[in-house]
């Protein structure tokens, strides 16, 4: 339940840290003060999840910490592009090779 | 720089057998600036390794373990630096530092 | 064109990397399987009962004895590994040159299951550090592969440094053709960078020595010639010992000692009777140890301490080893080697797809297709061989472990010959379709035949036969989607 918890805020910080990129202010217009929110839950989001990693594993948190991290990483871009494609924002697909 | 930002990239006219030309000569001094790099980084990394006999541990394993890990974090760095500093030469000169160093270490006395 | 850093700095990336990269990209694939190399093993041998519990015997741990002394009556150095949550077996290994293998006993009752002869997944560990070529050149080679990926790693980062934070999780599926590929190769790099950085600076700092031996290159004639004293070769004895004496007592004073309940190492020596402490408790992969005299069983000394030196050491291998990792992060480590495998192999198919156009009739450029598709497509179909293998060969055929080692590298080269030709042929497109047709075929069919052979019963203990099987069938998939879009024509 608790790396559960970590990925979740692991994700919303990579969600905010997109959000805060100027290419994805088209596809998800931002509100006053959005921002500011944004940034906060970038900064705070990582301190907590490590602090909960810490607090389930003390010898091992650091590693779960950045395991999840990057899990969350790739879950959160590949629904960032799935979205935005569904937006319509990206261009339509070519065969890979 | 954002990867989506990507500024227009004006290339200057030239022949094509010019450029061609330009080309192969760039990528054999690159190889030339790669091929000493390496040999050089190759030696101070070996120098290091016969260095490392000269801690005090009783364990022969250890001192060429500890040798193994100050060589992974080194030996990178100095082909990274003598491949970049082409300017002035700063990285060969750097590698040729590290050569030296690892040379005097194994001379003087502990 | 401008000798600019990020020119210089690209140029070594692409070169070192794609030539790295070919073999990298097994080293990864087959590092990431190493993570369950136990639990591959169990998958490879359904004869053996997991569901035991880890409780050891007097009966059980004479049967292992008696068989010890029977395997160095052969000339073997066997050893014993207790049984653990993960491994609930008592197993009696003896090292043959590439891999460990040998019997598995009840823990309770001793009886030696009548399990099929097979390297496991010990196999996919010893490729991952030696690609099954020995320390000389197989261990060189993979640590010379470790050097060009921290230069890789290096390089990369130069170029890519400006754009490295607002592209933190830029993916771009839908878009053109090789900016996917471009984005796939990064996000997997710099999401999983502390990982791939850190596996690969401790893989090559444990073997450097290998690559680098601390002995002059040059000797002088002068020195006298270094006297060696005759020792056994490696997993081999020069003479056998006797009977141990009853190893409960012993194992239960060493674990009181060591404090390790459960998996730990026994080794023998004609004179003495080492146990280890279990590399399962603690990041440290400490070689702490108990030893007990083999005539009488009474106790000779116990090394418990570890100077910082031996300490750092020790939490470099026990990191890159992960023999410490409960569940949850042994899949993370699944995950993250995944992640690396991709970023070689997508960092392969951008090196061709930049230079197609300019270099695609070339002949170089067509071996260069080849060998991606070989390291792409038919490592994994190899791999899969090894799996299919475990499942068709009878179970009783002798020299049976060898033969699906065998089998796995005509595999691998069969794809490799039929990516050659089809490539030098301009055919390369089909070679790829066919290709990720066997592989597609290979991995969904493969729980089909673990469902057929009915080799093990689905009820408790099951997960692992689950897994391999669902994770065969996720390859499978993968390459099934991979090849439907191949078959798209082109936008």
């Amino acid at each position: 339940m608790t790396f559960l918890l970590v990925l979740a805020l692991w994700s919303a910080a990579f969600w905010c840290h997109e959000c805060l990129q100027p290419r994805t202010r088209t596809a998800f217009p931002r509100q006053t003060g959005a921002v500011s929110v944004n940034q906060i839950v970038r900064a705070l989001t990582p301190c907590l999840a490590l602090t909960l990693c810490l607090f389930e594993d003390p010898a091992l948190g650091i590693f779960y910490w950045l395991g999840l991290g990057s899990t969350a990483g790739l879950g959160t871009s590949v629904l960032m592009a799935v979205l935005k494609q569904k937006r319509g924002l990206a261009r339509m697909s070519k065969t890979p090779l | 720089m954002s990867r989506t930002k990507t500024p227009g990239i004006t290339l200057p006219s030239a022949q094509p057998v010019t450029r061609k030309n330009q080309k192969r000569q760039a990528v054999f001094r690159r190889l030339g600036l790669l091929a000493v790099v390496c040999a050089l980084s190759f030696l101070t990394a070996h120098l290091i390794m016969l260095d490392t006999q000269r801690l005090p541990f009783e364990d022969m394993r250890l001192k060429t373990d500890l040798g193994g890990m100050v060589i992974a974090a080194l030996f990178p760095l100095l082909v990274l630096a003598g491949f970049a500093g082409r300017r002035h030469w700063w990285g060969l000169i750097l590698g040729l530092v590290a050569c030296g160093s690892a040379v005097l270490a194994g001379l003087l006395p502990l | 064109m401008r000798e600019t850093l990020r020119v210089h700095m690209g140029w070594l990336h692409s070169w070192v990397g794609f030539l790295a990269g070919l073999l990298l990209a097994c080293v990864f694939a087959s590092g990431t399987l190493a993570v369950f190399d136990t639990e591959i093993t169990q998958w490879m041998q359904p004869e053996v009962s997991l569901t035991q519990e880890t409780s050891l015997t007097p009966t059980a741990l004479q049967a292992a004895a008696q068989t010890i002394q029977a395997e160095e009556g052969k000339g073997l150095s066997a050893f014993l590994t207790l049984p653990s949550h993960r491994d609930p077996v008592l197993r009696v290994l003896h090292y043959d040159g590439y891999e460990f293998v040998g019997t598995a006993l009840n823990s309770e009752t001793g009886a030696v299951f009548p399990a099929r002869e097979t390297a496991g997944g010990q196999f996919f560990y010893n490729f991952h550090f030696s690609l099954r070529g020995g320390n000389q050149p197989g261990v060189q080679i993979v640590t010379f592969l470790g050097l060009c990926l921290m230069v890789a790693i290096g390089s990369g980062l130069v170029i890519h440094i400006k754009a490295l934070w607002p592209d933190l999780i830029l993916f771009r599926p839908f878009g053109a053709r090789p900016r996917a590929w471009v984005d796939a190769h990064l996000i997997a790099g710099v999401l999983f960078l502390p990982f791939i950085a850190f596996m690969g600076y401790t893989g090559t700092a444990i073997h450097a020595r290998v690559l680098l031996p601390a002995e002059p290159f040059f000797r002088s004639h002068t020195a006298a010639p270094h006297k060696k004293e005759k020792t056994a070769p490696k997993g081999r004895v020069l003479q056998a010992g006797p009977l141990p004496p009853p190893l409960a007592p012993l194992i239960a004073q060493a674990r009181d000692i060591l404090r390790s309940p459960d998996g730990n190492l026994v080794l023998f020596t004609p004179d003495e009777v080492h146990i280890f402490k279990s590399d399962a408790f603690g990041p440290f992969l400490t070689r702490d140890h108990v030893d007990f005299s083999r005539k009488d069983g009474h106790l000779l000394r116990s090394v418990t301490q570890s100077p910082p030196a031996v300490a750092t050491m020790q939490l470099v291998r026990g990191l890159h080893y992960a023999r410490y990792a409960p569940l949850p992060l042994r899949w993370l480590y699944f995950l993250s080697g995944l992640a690396a495998t991709a970023l070689a192999a997508s960092g392969l198919v951008v090196f061709l797809m930049k230079r197609r156009r300019s270099s695609g009739e070339q002949f170089f450029f067509r071996v260069a297709e080849a060998l991606t598709m070989t390291t792409v497509v038919g490592f994994p179909t190899a791999t899969l061989g090894v799996f299919w293998a475990n499942r068709c060969l009878p179970t009783a055929l002798s020299g049976r472990a060898m033969m699906e080692i065998d089998l796995f590298f005509i595999v691998w080269g069969l794809c490799a010959a039929h990516a050659l030709l089809l490539s030098l042929t301009r055919l390369a497109a089909s070679g790829w379709r066919q290709q990720l047709g066997v592989l597609a075929g290979a991995g969904c069919g493969l729980p089909v035949l673990d469902l057929a052979s009915r080799s093990h019963a689905w009820g408790q203990g099951a997960s692992v036969f689950m897994a391999a099987d669902a994770l065969a069938f996720l390859t499978g998939l993968i390459a099934l989607c991979a090849l439907l879009k191949l078959r798209e024509p082109a936008a």
